[in-house]
């Protein structure tokens, strides 16, 4: 081992060095290329041949390279002429090889996958064939567009509903064989792929095992093992990737290798990396770390999709080839926690002696430039943990270079080693620490493995800026790559590494998704957490508007609600406004007012029970202008840009079925502001909402849904939406001082409790007496009266936002019920009269409508409107 | 002798970081149930576009045609009579539009950026649709509506 280092090392480190800059540059180039045959790679797209008619033996035809292309065999004695888009022909197969014809613009299109190409202008189908030979075996293989997907979008119909088979279409391809018509004939279909789950579990355990082995008497063994299984899967999935590759040697070698040959740079050093490790070489963990973190990440990025997706083009059965990509992805990512761990655990110790202050001028240099390295932040988490390693100080010094400097000033050392770049002053940085025992935080509690190391005498390569940067890096990219799997992964996924520190999820409040189809629209129950930003818009329906402009409507509109909620633009050209924003859990509700009825073929007679117009209450001042409608559009999510966009996106699409009447902005508090659950305070500082009905209660679903089985059917699963403007006057209510304001409300203003005693959720003892004997809740407080128990049980959800225009602020109040009549009216009628709230609120806009159920894939909400003509 | 390699590792790392966290994955038909693919453009289609009859009683429609395999607009009323079918390509990949009347025709091919002028004369009221040769399994058709 002393041999092979003390010589080596050098030579070693520099090639490394040189190597994993070519390898780092080159990566991502070459994951975007390779591991696709004929331009295609994991697909749901099926390409099937039912038949060539009449079959004549010898002519064979079929699907090749996973529906890219088609292949023609003749062995017969007769030529084969395959026909072009306008039947004219396109290629001759025979006994004479393969002959092209220049005048069929088929000759050029059929050339590239997606077809895009010019085609010159002397291409004329009718013109006379100008036959050119290309091949002399009679074998012709080709790209025809009349058998695959040539949109670099879904389906319409695939993109309604993914996860269902579609027939996409069908198609036809003529040969002329001997004066014979030979028709072939097959379908596009779109096959969803299986859960993807029990390969992120398959990843997730190899990684697991990598790293576990580190732990083990024979980490160096099982790490080397593992880099070796790693090389040795992907050379298989290379290999059966090659094998269904179509083509002459140079062109398979091409798919062995990839489109640049990175494996073949980065599969020998992984080799030599694992034999040098096996053998005890515990820095060269780090290039297993890099030889990991490479082939997982372009992996990951290339070839992840063929666990989710019904076919791939490979040699291997589908299952087998998913389980080499799940093995490459997770020994990679194993191998790239377990090249630092190895590293802590088995460091070798240092040739030299400790660094101390004694004045020995190695020491100096290197004591000193650490010195002012620890002024550096301590925190830079991956680098700075692998660069612990060097805690024992002075070692680096006997071969870093950084050794010529000593004796000179010290400070410029120090100055110049910060300016090379910022993981450096980590790198050098943990030496601060370097009195002995003083050990830096410990990455997975492997403390007490390294206590327990072995004393190898070894080289000691310096090189720990390398491999700190080459961990950033790595950590960095399988990072970003397991974000994305578990961003876009089913509910149920695993996450494929541990958490680690780093920076704040950012993107959480970002990428949050709620479905649009469901039982129950989006927006009222959901999400759990209502979103910190609203608006909503109310509707009219324009004159002359029809059932059928309606239907167009609504449908418009759910497709767009579906897109939107997804994050997806809806394809308006020029529209970025919300480029590079994640959906940010938006939700559209869609619902129809009293006025519908009567409108749109619509009969007055089918508004149900439920959508009876408000009474008038006493006190309210209503604006007419600024309440009602015909249709509504609630438009949620956590941040006021989505919210924006997605309202303006569907008020055009509502054009010109429907003009806007009213809109409306709420606010309350952002996700990450106040803690997930906890009630969020109104304007006037008082928690609002405690009393909420929850949807794990046992009668959360009769009160907030319609189950009147008497209710028309696109309203059963619905929900009734009060809206009402309810300004605050909260000069008036800053007037009173604090228990003034409690007993208005009946809570504590602080803890939201009772003011009968307990928390926030105690119910409230209405029969509680306070010190002076009194009611301890006033018999006009605001919770009294509007409790359920004072109001025949009537109940109700209420989701409020707040609002401000100018010097005005008040209250979104939007209350959902299963039916006003028992909700909103008799609670409202109630504190209309008595509630000592009354003084400090004036309600000032009014609106009802009625949310209809939500709507499965394919469908659109309130679809049931229309009955038998709804499609 | 130290700094290149470090430098040049570390710009690499950073590179490699960030063309992986930037660019969007896994291509047209996206993650896991079909999360982030590609989806098809909403952009609402005139509903059933009629032709203008110019001063010389003939008919005028401009289709445009387009990289996302759409004809703009894709469904055109037009009445018995001589009919001037205007196909503009206002993008890069060829396409080729059969006209599937009684007299059969076809623009030839269109490469991006080319507009080609068909006059037909149509007695038969009907549906016909006008498919592109080239893309017709993708389901890349228009339809003209005489009435």
């Amino acid at each position: 081992m002393r041999v092979i280092t003390s010589v080596v090392a050098r030579p070693v480190r520099l090639l490394l060095t040189l190597a994993a800059g070519v390898l780092l540059a080159l990566g991502p180039a070459g994951a975007a290329a390779a591991h696709e045959v004929g331009g295609v790679g994991a697909t749901n797209f099926a390409t099937t041949l039912s038949g060539l008619s009449p079959s004549v033996p010898g002519v064979s035809l079929a699907v090749v390279e996973n529906g890219s292309r088609l292949q023609l065999r003749n062995t017969t004695g007769t030529e084969v002429v395959v026909r072009g888009y306008s039947e004219e022909p396109y290629a001759r197969v025979g006994p004479d090889g393969v002959w092209l014809n220049d005048s069929s613009p088929a000759t050029y299109l059929n050339a590239d996958r997606y077809g895009s190409t010019r085609v010159p202008a002397d291409a004329d189908p009718a013109a006379a064939p100008r036959w050119r030979k290309i091949s002399d075996e009679p074998v012709h293989r080709w790209h025809d567009h009349r058998t695959h997907w040539m949109l670099t979008t879904l389906p319409i119909a695939v993109a309604a509903d993914p996860t269902a088979p579609h027939r996409i279409s069908s198609w036809r391809v003529d040969l002329d064989h001997d004066s014979r018509v030979l028709t072939a004939t097959g379908s596009l279909d779109w096959v969803p792929g299986p859960s993807p789950t029990p390969w992120y579990l398959l990843t997730a355990l190899s990684a697991l095992l990598v790293v576990g082995s580190v732990f083990t008497r024979w980490a160096h063994r099982l790490v080397a093992a593992a880099l070796g299984a790693l090389i040795a899967v992907d050379t298989v999935h290379a290999g059966a990737i090659a094998l269904v590759t179509e083509g002459n040697v140079p062109e398979r070698l091409g798919a062995f290798l990839g489109s640049d040959m990175t494996a073949l740079l980065i599969w020998p050093f992984g080799i030599v990396a694992a034999v040098l490790v096996a053998r005890g070489a515990t820095f060269l963990g780090f290039v297993g770390m890099g030889v990991g973190g490479l082939l997982a990440s372009m992996m990951a990025l290339d070839d992840a999709p063929v666990w989710w997706r019904s076919s791939a083009p490979s040699a291997l059965p589908a299952d087998a080839n998913r389980a080499t990509v799940a093995l490459v992805v997770g020994l990679g990512v194993g191998l790239l926690l377990a090249g630092p761990l190895l590293w802590r655990r088995c460091k070798p110790a240092s040739r030299t002696r400790p660094a101390t202050a004694s004045g020995d001028p190695e020491a100096t240099a290197a004591g000193t430039v650490t010195a002012s390295g620890a002024a550096a932040p301590h925190d830079d988490s991956a680098a700075g943990h692998d660069g612990a390693p060097a805690t024992h100080g002075g070692a680096v010094a006997a071969h870093d270079d950084a050794v010529a400097t000593h004796g000179t000033d010290t400070h410029d050392v120090a100055a110049a080693t910060q300016d090379l770049a910022a993981p450096v002053s980590g790198d050098e940085g943990p030496a601060a620490t370097g009195s002995a025992g003083d050990e830096p935080p410990v990455l997975l509690g492997a403390r007490a493995a390294a206590a327990a190391s072995p004393q190898r005498e070894e080289a000691v390569v310096g090189r720990r800026g390398f491999a700190g940067t080459l961990a950033a890096g790595g950590v960095g990219a399988i990072l970003g790559a397991a974000s994305g799997i578990a961003a876009s992964g089913p509910e149920t996924d695993t996450p494929a590494t541990p958490q680690v520190s780093g920076e704040p999820p950012l993107a959480s409040v970002g990428t949050s998704r709620v479905a649009f189809h469901g039982e129950h629209q989006a927006g009222i129950a959901t999400p759990a957490r209502q979103q910190a930003r609203l608006r909503i818009v109310a509707f009219d329906l324009a004159a002359g508007v029809d059932r059928a402009g309606l239907r167009a409507l609504l449908r418009r509109w759910s497709q767009a609600a579906e897109q939107l909620g997804q994050g997806q633009p809806l394809g308006r050209p020029g529209d970025h406004l919300v480029t590079g924003a994640g959906p940010a859990s938006l939700t559209v509700t869609i619902g129809f007012g009293p006025g519908l009825f009567g409108k749109a073929g619509i009969p007055a007679a089918d508004r149900p029970a439920q959508l009876t117009p408000l009474p008038a209450f006493p006190g309210e001042r209503l604006d007419p202008a600024r309440g009602d409608g015909d249709l509504c559009l609630l438009v949620a999510a956590d941040d006021a840009v989505v919210v924006f966009h997605a309202a303006r996106e569907l008020i055009r699409l509502a054009a010109p079925h429907a003009r806007v009447r009213w809109q409306q902005d709420g606010f309350t508090s952002s996700a990450g502001v106040t803690a997930d659950g906890a009630t969020t305070r109104n304007l006037m500082g008082q928690l609002d909402g405690t009393n909420n009905p929850r949807p794990g209660d046992e009668d959360f679903e009769p009160k907030v849904f319609v189950t009147d089985p008497a209710a028309p059917r696109w309203l059963r699963g619905g929900s009734l939406l009060v809206v009402r403007r309810i300004r605050m006057l909260l000069d008036d209510w800053d007037g009173l001082d604090l228990a003034a304001q409690e007993r208005v409300i009946g809570r504590r203003k602080d803890t939201g409790a009772p003011l009968s005693g307990g928390e926030e959720r105690t119910p409230a003892d209405f029969g509680a007496t306070g010190a002076g004997g009194g009611l301890a809740i006033p018999a006009d407080a605001h919770i009294r009266l509007a409790a359920p128990a004072f109001n025949n049980g009537a109940a109700m959800l209420r989701r409020g936002w707040s609002y401000t225009d100018g010097a005005e602020a008040g209250l979104l109040f939007l209350a959902w019920q299963a039916d006003p009549a028992r909700g909103f009216v008799p609670v409202q009628r109630r504190l209309a009269g008595v509630d000592a709230l009354n003084r400090f609120i004036r309600h000032e806009t009014s609106a009802l409508f009625a949310m209809p159920r939500g709507t499965a894939p394919g469908g659109y909400v309130g679809q049931d409107l229309f009955g038998e003509d709804a499609t | 002798m130290t700094t290149p390699p470090r430098l040049a590792t570390y710009a690499a790392a950073l590179a490699l970081t960030a063309a992986l966290s930037g660019c969007s994955l896994w291509g047209l038909e996206g993650g896991p149930d079909a999360q982030g693919a590609a989806l098809p453009s909403l952009a609402a289609q005139p509903e059933g576009v009629v032709a203008t009859t110019g001063a010389d009683g003939v008919q005028r429609i401009e289709i445009t045609v387009d990289d996302k395999l759409r004809m703009t607009p894709d469904v055109v009323t037009a009445h018995p009579g001589r009919i001037e079918l205007t196909f503009r390509n206002i993008g890069l990949t060829p396409h080729d539009i059969a006209l599937r009347l009684p007299t059969a025709t076809a623009t030839g091919n269109l490469n991006g950026a080319d507009t080609r002028t068909l006059t037909i004369d149509v007695t038969e009221p009907g549906t016909y649709p006008l498919p592109c040769l080239y893309h017709g399994t993708s389901g890349m058709r228009a339809t003209l509506h005489i009435r």
